[in-house]
């Protein structure tokens, strides 16, 4: 029960509106493990912060796209900038491109999580490197509205390699490696919504590659997925 | 395209993606669920044809290009399967907002109807090759003796003095001589060529019978076998005369020269026969030679719109040539006339099987109409009588110059148009339409040009003339179902057909007389007038471009009908859909698409 603690000991102070919101959130039902990859609706997330440092380093923005049946929904891009007390420095700022103003005239952290909340419902997340994403987006959240996103996360990091191996030849390392050899184009690299854009067309490539292989249920990609980062961790 | 139709698409787009080797347009798929443009990657479609046909590129599509926009227009599946050829990522427009950008954007339209339009040129061309390759060389040479014999032979029996055959040669003006035993088989030939050894030279005497210097026992052709073999037998055997044979009885020559003016029929020798006609025969003869030109130019891929004008020349200059033969049999001293042609002669889009439709214009001066008309009558009726047995076919109709009713001074004429354009009787102007389609053919042309200013100031103004005329044009539409397929007739022996005629080109035709008449256009040509009448009604011009090709096709059509069929068992302007290849049906419906795009227009502009 460490969310009802945390609500209840270090409750944030939340409207009756955003409560609501809250509760909204949590009455969306988990995504078994057999449903079926065809039909599932993905959320493509990035985040740009403050610095590489997930426990030092504050959340600016995330942007995010959906994935529904395949194709990616190029109408309902998310972005939100969370509004910051003070302004990241100017090395920083050279890196995401979010200027001081628009940091300190961001959403209401609390806004902000609960919008993006809103928008990825019970979808499965998915990032390249998630495990940074995940970690920022949730002590973000868990500060902001007292609840991290209970939603399954999933790494392309491992996944892109696992669906596309190449024997005897040098894979991709980084998420720009893999664009380049799949010629991806990354229209504005370090901006949150066009990095998540990016990302879910490097998932529209796994999810064919990974049907390929006989894989048609979530449970079978998250099953991949460990897998391949046992592989890493050896 | 327009930031507002950009924006509506941007905001309606998904993005797909498809592995390499992925088909992602089907042809079984009903309709295409989505438009799709490449973001990157390759697709490629074979043809249409690629089945029919040895040496087909694939198209080859990338980052950019869309698709299918005819499958889209036609809300019908894709012909032939679009395949992601690299990895390829495409933006999907869901079909149901494919409508709606159409709408919002005239550049997005311009951009289909050109693409359609483009689709239309390179399909006509490759009917054009097929029908090339299929008929243009056999047409002819596959055609039975039968088809080639026009007049009875001339024979004699084989105890005719030589001297009298002679005779009968020289007065016939013939170059064979065939005898025949008592059943009409032929024993043996004599042709011009043998007067100089057998005759001439040898001091033959013109009493002995002509079986002593006949070829007898000649080399015979049965009526079917074609003209092929018989061009065979004329070059292998050095022989200038085939007697060709219908159950072993005589029926006719074939020479050498008959097949040589096959091949050898062309505008110029045409034009140049007719210049030097003088005689109704030696124009009976031009008048074949013109259907045999047409048969041969189709072969050749001539295209309907080149092919419809040369006709309407030739057959021109035949009229013309009659009119002049029979008005210097006839008096008519002191008359200024002009010989009019309406309908379809008027419009130059003569077709081969045509029926006459015709009048005369006059100004007698001081003399009473009545009276100049009792002169004239006579002598149109002999043109006409001419016309007919030149292969013009009396108009069913009557409307011929010989008929007193279409026989008229020009103030008549006047009189006559002003009624029907007054509109006392609606039922009397629809079946008036085919008269404003006039234009001297022959004789005063200024009576012609004072008559069809009258029409354009008389008609430009009146709107409700307009609307009624234009009414009419509406009252059938292009046999085209909802979802573009073709509604065919489902009675008798039209069963499973549709007219070409008319609910096909008359159609064209008669909108584009309403708008023509509408903005004072004197042309009276249907492709001259869509042109002409296009800028002053805002049209743009690339879309008349595509109604002017889709009016061709169905004209060509229509010719390739009249010219293979045989007339006697069907009515060549029917054509049954199921029977055209792929090509042939897919463009047909697009012409019948464009036809159905330019009477809406017309139904806009008039409200109807």
């Amino acid at each position: 029960m460490n969310w009802l603690r945390r609500l209840f000991l270090r409750k944030p102070e939340l409207s009756l509106e955003q409560s609501l919101a809250l509760t909204a959130y949590r009455s969306h039902s988990q995504i078994v493990g057999a449903a079926p990859l065809d039909t599932l609706r993905f959320v493509v997330a990035d985040v740009e912060t403050t610095g590489l440092n997930p426990f030092a380093d504050q959340l600016i923005s995330i942007g995010a796209v959906e994935i529904i049946q395949g194709t990616i929904r190029l109408n309902s891009g998310f972005e939100v900038v969370f509004r910051q007390p003070q302004a990241s420095p100017n090395a920083n700022i050279l890196v995401h491109g979010i200027d001081g103003t628009t940091q300190l005239g961001g959403v209401d952290p609390a806004a902000a999580t609960l919008q993006f909340l809103d928008f990825i419902q019970n979808a499965p997340l998915v990032g390249f490197h998630a495990d940074f994403d995940r970690l920022m987006i949730d002590r973000a959240a868990n500060k902001a509205v007292g609840l991290a996103p209970s939603n399954p996360w999933l790494d392309l990091a491992y996944l892109a390699p696992a669906v596309m191996p190449e024997p005897g030849r040098k894979l991709p390392r980084g998420f720009d490696e893999w664009m380049d050899k799949l010629g991806i184009v990354n229209q504005a690299r370090h901006n949150a919504l066009s990095d998540a854009l990016a990302t879910a067309q490097l998932l529209q490539v796994v999810l064919a590659r990974a049907r390929d292989q006989g894989i048609s249920t979530l449970a079978g990609l998250v099953r991949l997925e460990q897998d391949q980062r046992w592989l890493k961790q050896r | 395209m327009e930031e507002e139709a950009l924006q509506f698409l941007a905001a309606r787009v998904v993005l797909g993606y498809y592995p390499k080797g992925t088909v992602i347009l089907d042809t079984g798929q009903l309709r295409p669920l989505a438009f799709h443009i490449i973001q990157r990657g390759t697709v490629q479609l074979l043809p249409f044809n690629a089945a029919h046909s040895q040496d087909v590129h694939p198209v080859t599509m990338g980052p950019g290009e869309c698709f299918s926009v005819s499958a889209m227009l036609e809300n019908r599946p894709v012909i032939a399967p679009y395949t992601a050829v690299t990895d390829t990522f495409c933006y999907e427009l869901p079909a149901e907002h494919f409508p709606e950008l159409l709408d919002r954007s005239p550049v997005f339209r311009e951009f289909t109807t050109e693409f359609l339009a483009s689709m239309l040129r390179e399909s006509r061309r490759l009917i054009q090759l097929n029908y090339n390759a299929t008929s243009g060389e056999q047409q002819t040479m596959g055609r039975t003796l039968r088809s080639l014999i026009t007049r009875q032979p001339v024979t004699c029996t084989a105890e005719t003095p030589l001297g009298d055959v002679l005779r009968t040669m020289q007065s016939r003006k013939i170059g064979s001589m065939l005898i025949t035993d008592g059943e009409e088989r032929p024993v043996g030939i004599f042709t011009r060529h043998d007067v100089l050894d057998r005759v001439a030279l040898a001091h033959c005497d013109l009493m002995r019978p002509i079986s002593d210097v006949m070829t007898p026992n000649p080399l015979t052709l049965p009526a079917e076998a074609s003209v092929y073999e018989a061009a065979l037998l004329i070059a292998n055997r050095g022989i200038r005369h085939i007697p060709v044979c219908d159950d072993h009885r005589l029926m006719g020559v074939v020479t050498e020269r008959d097949l040589f003016a096959l091949q050898r029929v062309s505008v110029r020798g045409i034009n140049r026969i007719i210049a030097e006609a003088n005689s109704i025969e030696d124009l009976q003869r031009a008048a074949a030679d013109i259907r045999r030109l047409a048969r041969s130019m189709l072969g050749q891929g001539v295209s309907a719109e080149h092919m419809t004008l040369i006709i309407s020349t030739l057959n021109d200059s035949l009229v013309r040539q009659v009119l002049d033969i029979e008005a210097s049999r006839h008096d008519l001293q002191g008359i200024r006339w002009s010989w009019l042609a309406f309908g379809s002669e008027g419009r130059y889009e003569q077709t081969i099987s045509t029926d006459q439709d015709n009048g005369l214009i006059y100004d007698g001066g001081a003399a009473a109409p009545d009276a100049v008309r009792a002169r004239l009558l006579p002598f149109a009726q002999a043109v006409n009588r001419a016309l007919d047995t030149c292969g013009f076919p009396l108009c069913r109709g009557n409307i011929m110059a010989g008929n007193p009713h279409w026989c008229l001074s020009l103030d008549e004429w006047r009189e006559r148009f002003d009624q029907w354009i007054a509109n006392t009787d609606p039922q009397a102007l629809l079946s008036a339409v085919i008269f404003f389609d006039f234009r001297n053919l022959y004789g005063d042309e200024a009576l012609a040009d004072n008559l069809r200013e009258h029409l354009i100031s008389s008609a430009k103004g009146n709107s409700r003339f307009q609307r009624q005329l234009a009414q009419y044009a509406l009252e059938s539409r292009p046999p085209l179902g909802l979802i573009s397929d073709f509604i065919t007739d489902d009675e008798g022996e039209a069963r499973g057909t549709i007219d070409l005629k008319k609910t096909g080109a008359r159609l064209f035709t008669d909108a584009a007389r309403v708008l023509a008449l509408a903005t004072g256009v004197a042309h009276t040509n249907t492709v001259q007038r869509l042109r002409q009448a296009a800028p002053m009604l805002q049209m743009p011009l690339s879309e008349i471009d595509s109604i002017v090709e889709g009016f061709y096709f169905i004209q060509a059509l229509r010719l390739r009908g009249q010219i293979s069929a045989d007339p006697a068992v069907r009515d060549p302007n029917r054509i049954s859909p199921s029977t055209l290849n792929e090509v042939d049906r897919r463009i047909l419906k697009e012409s019948l698409r464009q036809l159905r795009k330019l009477q809406s227009r017309l139904a806009l502009d008039y409200q109807l």
